[in-house]
């Protein structure tokens, strides 16, 4: 366990040491703050939001994956004795930077929805919705940094490619019905509407979906592969 | 006894390209050192990172039996804006160490390899030589039971060069198993010397157990007196004296410290098992 603590604040501390979460972390915080800001406050804001998210995450998981350098990974790996721990430990910190921001702005918006309700206006998010859009926000942030993961380790000496196949992974999640965002995002409970049972496979295919692709990661990495 | 590391018929390409590594079969035995010397592209890269677990052969199969693992590239960079410090820190964590001794350890391996600028520089600020001292220092932070090191005395300079030459023979008799690559005869015949060309193992010369090269004859000399700024260690005897086991290499400087300080020297001589301090 502590080494598995190790190697998630040494990927922490590379990625503060190189700079490299700051400029999807400040386009993500600037995006989901300019959508949250955007009225009328609703699911929608959730879907869109999360589109956003995808994006990022992907960019920041692809920014964690590449963090060392090739002979430091060597290092690394051989230090702590396995490169798909350490290949994980990255994917954590950059799902976990993605997922904070939208976070608090899904919880500060239920929280400014249940203020109006107790001023007499209508909600704007309810009690569902949240914790479903909490859920969805941790599963496509998981996702989407599993995403720029695999892309790192497929391609690592090639960054303008990499960058490519992030940007059509990411439009591909606005195609309907698509896994992981449209799919997740078609079934999000609209006010008053019961939580349909296709938001529990919605989010069951996004995990699967991430498990495989860090399988993926990890079976192409190198070191290791 | 059993191996710590054994390989057998192991072939390695990457992608399409040629065979790197070309049916490599070799078993190292615990305490022992095997260098790997060959040339520019003979594979001896490749066949470190195979053996340590860091790359997996295309053919053939690797058993290691080795909790854990000292490992250094023949080239890495690390982090720029971390310091030394913080980069030992953070592997010897990575490696179990407990957080309390990763400093002391941290130190004290600095200080033999002679890292001038200490720890607290930025690694991006470090010459070459240096940047080579911070991650041999981290591989050998800790008494790893198999310790990989490729070209380790690329870039150091010879004062360096023979502290690594005796931490490495520490480790041996503290049980560890040490492969070493390299391009020359920086460890003269020490160990089990094997050539490597065109991805295979092209010679295996008979083990030498001792060499006769100046960084690794021993000597002893006993000191009386104030205690020289420089010595490698040394150990008190019950009648006052200081005995240093030194690299013959090294003789020559601690004389010059120990009569800087007006020591007195009681004996220089050709080490035996028993001068072990």
């Amino acid at each position: 366990m502590s080494r598995t603590f190790a190697s998630v604040t040494y990927a922490w501390a590379l990625l503060l040491s190189t700079q490299r979460w700051s400029a999807p972390a400040l386009f993500l915080v600037g995006l989901i703050a300019w959508v949250w800001n955007t009225p009328p406050l609703s699911v929608d804001t959730v879907r869109i939001s999360l589109l956003v998210l995808f994006a990022l995450a992907a960019w920041l998981g692809h920014s964690a994956g590449s963090v060392e350098e090739a002979g430091q990974e060597l290092v690394s790996t051989s230090a702590l004795g396995s490169a798909a721990r350490l290949l994980v430990a990255k994917w954590m910190v950059a799902a976990a930077i993605s997922a904070v921001f939208p976070l608090v702005m899904v919880a500060g918006s239920f929280a400014w929805s249940q203020y109006r309700v107790s001023r007499g206006f209508p909600p704007l998010l309810s009690a569902d919705q949240t914790w479903t859009s909490a859920v969805a926000v941790l599963v496509v942030a998981a996702c989407g940094a599993a995403v720029g993961i695999l892309v790192a380790s497929l391609l690592p000496a090639h960054p303008g490619w990499g960058t490519g196949v992030l940007v059509l992974v990411a439009l591909a999640q606005a195609a309907p019905g698509w896994p992981t965002v449209a799919m997740l995002t078609d079934t999000l409970p609209r006010i008053g509407q019961p939580i349909a049972p296709s938001l529990a496979v919605a989010l069951a295919v996004g995990l699967v979906l991430t498990g495989g692709l860090l399988t993926a990661a990890v079976a192409v990495r190198r070191p290791a592969g | 006894m059993q191996p710590v590391l054994e390989l057998s018929g192991v072939s390695k390409r990457y992608r399409r390209g040629p065979w790197v590594l070309d049916g490599v079969s070799l078993a190292l035995e615990p305490g022992t050192l095997t260098q790997i010397r060959g040339g520019n592209g003979s594979g001896k890269s490749t066949l470190l990172r195979v053996a340590g677990g860091l790359s997996r052969p295309t053919r053939g199969s690797v058993r290691r039996d080795a909790g854990s693992l000292g490992f250094v590239p023949d080239r890495a960079l690390p982090p720029a804006r971390m310091t030394g410090r913080d980069y030992l820190a953070r592997l010897g964590r990575l490696a179990g160490m407990h957080p309390a001794a990763v400093g002391p350890a941290a130190e004290a391996i600095t200080e033999r390899l002679g890292l001038v600028p200490g720890l607290d520089a930025p690694l991006g600020s470090l010459s070459r030589g240096n940047q080579r001292k911070v991650l041999l220092a981290q591989a050998l932070l800790r008494p790893a039971d198999l310790v990989v090191l490729d070209e380790p005395f690329t870039a150091l300079d010879a004062e360096a060069a023979t502290a690594l030459t005796e931490v490495l023979q520490e480790r041996l008799r503290q049980g560890a198993t040490v492969l070493v690559a390299l391009h020359g005869d920086e460890l003269d015949n020490f160990g089990r010397v094997l050539a490597l060309e065109a991805g295979a193992i092209a010679e295996a010369p008979p083990a030498v157990e001792t060499a006769g090269s100046p960084r690794l004859r021993q000597v002893v000399v006993d000191l009386a007196g104030p205690r020289p700024e420089w010595t490698p260690g040394g150990s008190s005897l019950p009648d006052g004296r200081t005995r240093y086991l030194v690299a013959e290499a090294d003789v020559e400087r601690l004389l010059a410290a120990a009569l800087a300080v007006h020591a007195r020297v009681l004996r220089v001589a050709a080490a035996d098992p028993e001068d072990e301090p």
